[in-house]
């Protein structure tokens, strides 16, 4: 008697080739969509003779459905789990393939890219994948990485959404491509050294692209940023969280540069970064008596890690061991999912793949 | 329902509900103040065009039933990437009207939809160069060269990090 289940004795998915990889699909039928339930296992069940026991049932019933429909197929759609199984601790045992390469192509980073809550997180984690990671990547895995890559390359040139962070990836990557070709022999690349060139080139030709920055001329005789009233220039001000845009935005005009340089605006950046304690260890006064708060942000971003904030990140759930984006889910076994979930920063993306 | 007609600084009327209306905290104080008991109620907001006017009002119309937004004058988020997308595709405009709509929002004291507005500014300017925010705005350089230099002048070892 076969056994059916879903581990490596099951009968196996189809699979499709796409421009991000190989996807599974499954046949559906959407007529029959709602009514596939009803569907009794003994209308499907040919063979009497095969007796099933339990849930391995349905995964039985899955399959007959499947092949019966098989001839009635009017549509097709893409199935891929969105979420990754990873390894506690090393083990003999595997449940799947679960290497981060794996877990780069299976959740999905082409989409998460559009969503403007995502893409810092996405971008941030690409950057940590090149400057340490990029030779743990399978084939499969590099090209996915340099697909996402290209497409967050397009956008950045379409929409000009901050630049800045996609030249440090950039940078970042060149740098270790740069080490890892000279290198090639002493250090593990995988794949041909011809690919990697070509790779740096292209490389190097978007970073030329994002430095000339085609910004659309503005044709209209309305309002501009300059035009608005002190206070609303002041207020735009405070929402950046990075020093580098509030520097950059003060070299613009010069009211602009007056207002980047209030103390309270600086002030206001120490306080969301960094803790009352890291500032009385590293206290700048000016002449007058004063905190200096740009200089004691400038001194305290040297000792002490900024604030790393994201609009969504991937979540790990601590019972099943499983990471996955909030909206997609996971298969979850605990009593109480929501008590097992923690958010995961880029750096502890990469740690959890490494036993 | 009662409504209540809104001016615009060319004239025309707009007419909307109060309880719309009155997501504006200086019409709401126009409201119930005490001088304030005309049968034909109408408001004059400074300088909001009859163009701007409509967009403030399908804007307070489609967040009439958003929970007041908190006290919180200290402004300890800095998050930008939060905009719902109802505001996202609403905010899609030139930048002319996207100004217009900021100042309309601060003479009418609409926090949210002020604090969207500076938002998708803020998200125009971040990870840019002087030179390319320039662009973006169409903003004349205004520095002398002495200025310029002066002002570039950022004293680069304040960036290392501490190995």
């Amino acid at each position: 008697m076969p056994f059916l289940g879903q581990d490596w004795r099951s009968p196996g998915w189809s699979w499709i080739k796409t421009e991000d990889g190989w996807k599974r699909f499954e046949y559906f039928n959407h007529k029959l969509g709602d009514n596939i339930n009803e569907l009794s296992l003994e209308e499907l069940d040919n063979d009497k003779e095969n007796v099933y026991v339990g849930d391995v049932c349905e995964v039985a019933a899955k399959k007959r459905k499947k092949d019966f429909f098989n001839n009635n197929t009017k549509s097709q759609f893409l199935f891929q789990e969105r979420w990754i199984y990873v390894q506690k601790e090393s083990t003999r045992e595997r449940h799947g393939y679960c290497t981060l390469g794996e877990a780069f192509n299976r959740l999905d980073f082409s989409s998460a890219i559009q969503d403007v809550r995502r893409f810092n997180y996405v971008v941030n984690l690409l950057q940590l994948i090149a400057k340490s990671q990029l030779t743990s990547l399978s084939g499969a895995a590099q090209k996915n990485y340099f697909n996402v890559l290209e497409k967050i390359v397009r956008k950045v040139l379409d929409d000009h959404q901050n630049p800045r962070l996609i030249k440090a990836l950039l940078n970042d990557l060149s740098s270790t491509l740069c080490i890892l070709i000279r290198e090639v022999g002493k250090s593990v690349l995988i794949g041909n050294i011809n690919i990697w060139v070509c790779r740096l080139e292209t490389i190097l030709n978007w970073q030329q692209q994002l430095n000339n920055l085609q910004i659309p001329k503005q044709v209209s005789n309305g309002m501009t940023l300059s035009d608005l009233p002190l206070h609303m220039q002041n207020n735009i001000l405070y929402k950046f969280s990075d020093a580098c845009d509030i520097i950059n935005l003060g070299q613009a005009t010069p009211t602009l540069h007056m207002l980047s340089e209030d103390r309270h605006l600086w002030k206001k950046l120490c306080q969301f970064h960094f803790a009352e304690k890291q500032f009385c260890r590293h206290l700048i006064l000016s002449e007058k008596g004063h905190v200096d708060w740009k200089l004691m942000f400038f001194t305290l971003q040297k000792y002490y890690p900024q604030k790393e904030q994201y609009g969504d990140t991937l979540q790990f759930c601590k019972h099943c061991s499983i990471l996955f984006w909030n909206d997609s889910g996971h298969p979850c076994t605990a009593n109480d999912p929501d008590s097992c979930l923690t958010p995961v920063s880029p750096q502890h993306f990469i740690d959890l793949f490494k036993f | 329902m009662p409504t209540i007609k809104l001016q615009s600084s060319d004239g025309e009327m707009f007419e909307v509900d109060v309880e719309i209306a009155k997501q504006s905290v200086t019409i709401k104080t126009m409201l119930e103040g005490k001088w304030y008991t005309g049968v034909d109620r109408w408001v004059t907001p400074p300088n909001v065009s009859s163009l701007i006017c409509p967009q403030v009002i399908q804007w307070c119309t489609h967040h009439k039933d958003d929970p007041p937004p908190p006290e919180d004058d200290e402004n300890k988020e800095k998050r930008t990437d939060d905009i719902p997308v109802w505001d996202q595709e609403f905010l899609k405009v030139d930048q002319g009207t996207l100004f217009e709509l900021i100042l309309a929002a601060n003479y009418l004291d609409i926090k949210g939809l002020l604090d969207v507005t500076c938002k998708t500014v803020a998200n125009m300017i971040k990870g840019k160069t002087p030179e390319e925010i320039r662009k973006t705005f169409n903003i004349k350089n205004d520095f002398t060269e002495e200025e310029e230099a002066q002002v570039k002048q950022v004293p680069f070892t304040l960036w290392h990090k501490k190995k």
